[in-house]
């Protein structure tokens, strides 16, 4: 099998090696935390729960070794820890209402308006789909691999999401 | 293997949300994330709770084998016997009876057979305190200064 590219980063992490997971975080921060966003809703929480990911990720120590996709272990974490901050606040996993919180654009039009609250209309295994793929920039490999589907279930999935998006979009 | 692509009309919804204007970190979120790494790191090196829990949990399960074990070591290098009555008991009762009817002719053999059961239980007998508490014990002084005769049985 061909090592993967991400492989002495893994064996970084694995290692408890600083500067891996600062690493780690240049690469996905930003993508985790537009994912983390669109599944609690809020800045604040998004922030905590992409912290709590690092911090398991530090946990895991030598069990990383066995990561073959550090991506898709990544967002995998990310939804454990933004289920497990909304369990804490007594909120149910991916509200309807997750998008509609999250802060709005520094510029929105109408068309961005509603395209926001077509987003925020859709269920919530769909919504975190576009999330991953979308926000988060997963292949529909890796987007399985997070959510423990298989990769034709989250192509189908994310095309759903788009088919009602056109229909919301349309009304 | 990725699907086959969108229709043109889906694309262009799919491209609109890509395009979409996004929100990201605050600038001091690396920072603090970093903090919460180093952190952890630092006390990855101390044994968690959850480890403590499991050293507990052996060394608790350790103790309670290592007790049951002694306890059958023990018993079984010292067997109770539980002073059960031997076959020649019977016997000797009646031997010790009728030496005591010898010494007392007139002692009926049922009364030499009491007698002689009750030296036999007195043989047994282990010497033990007297009961505790200040009326037993203020009862046996007064006895002894009034020159009381002992009673045995």
């Amino acid at each position: 099998m061909k090592p993967s590219p991400e492989a002495p980063l893994v064996d970084g992490l694995a290692a408890g090696d600083e500067t891996a997971f600062a690493a780690a975080y240049d690469l996905y921060g930003a993508a985790l935390f537009r994912v983390a966003v669109a599944i609690v809703g809020s800045r604040e929480e998004a922030e905590d729960a992409v912290q709590d990911v690092f911090v398991a990720l530090v946990r895991a120590g030598g069990r990383l070794r066995a990561v073959r996709d550090l991506k898709a272990y990544l967002f995998a974490s990310l939804r454990r820890a933004a289920v497990r901050r909304m369990q804490k606040q007594r909120r149910p996993p991916l509200p309807t209402v997750a998008v509609s919180r999250a802060p709005p654009p520094a510029e929105t039009s109408d068309d961005a308006v509603r395209l926001e609250r077509a987003l925020a209309s859709l269920p919530a295994a769909q919504r975190e789909m576009v999330a991953l793929h979308v926000d988060g920039g997963l292949t529909f490999a890796e987007c399985a691999e997070a959510l423990g589907i298989r990769p034709g279930t989250a192509a189908g999935r994310y095309r759903y999401a788009i088919e009602k998006l056109r229909a919301a979009l349309k009304e | 293997m990725e699907p086959s692509p969108l229709p043109p009309d889906l694309a262009k919804i799919a491209a609109r949300l890509s395009a979409r204007p996004r929100v990201e970190p605050r600038g001091d979120h690396r920072d603090r994330v970093m903090a919460a790494v180093r952190r952890e790191l630092a006390t990855g090196r101390k044994p968690s709770r959850q480890q403590k829990e499991t050293w507990h949990f052996a060394a608790v399960a350790a103790a309670a084998v290592l007790f049951v074990w002694l306890n059958v070591a023990m018993r079984a290098a010292n067997p109770p016997g539980w002073r059960l009555r031997g076959p020649g008991n019977g016997v000797a009762v009646a031997q010790t009876a009728a030496w005591i009817q010898e010494l007392v002719p007139s002692l009926p053999e049922r009364e030499a057979r009491r007698q002689a059961v009750v030296l036999h239980a007195g043989a047994r007998l282990v010497p033990a305190t007297q009961p505790a508490g200040r009326a037993a014990g203020a009862l046996l002084l007064h006895e002894l200064k009034e020159g009381a005769p002992w009673v045995m049985p």
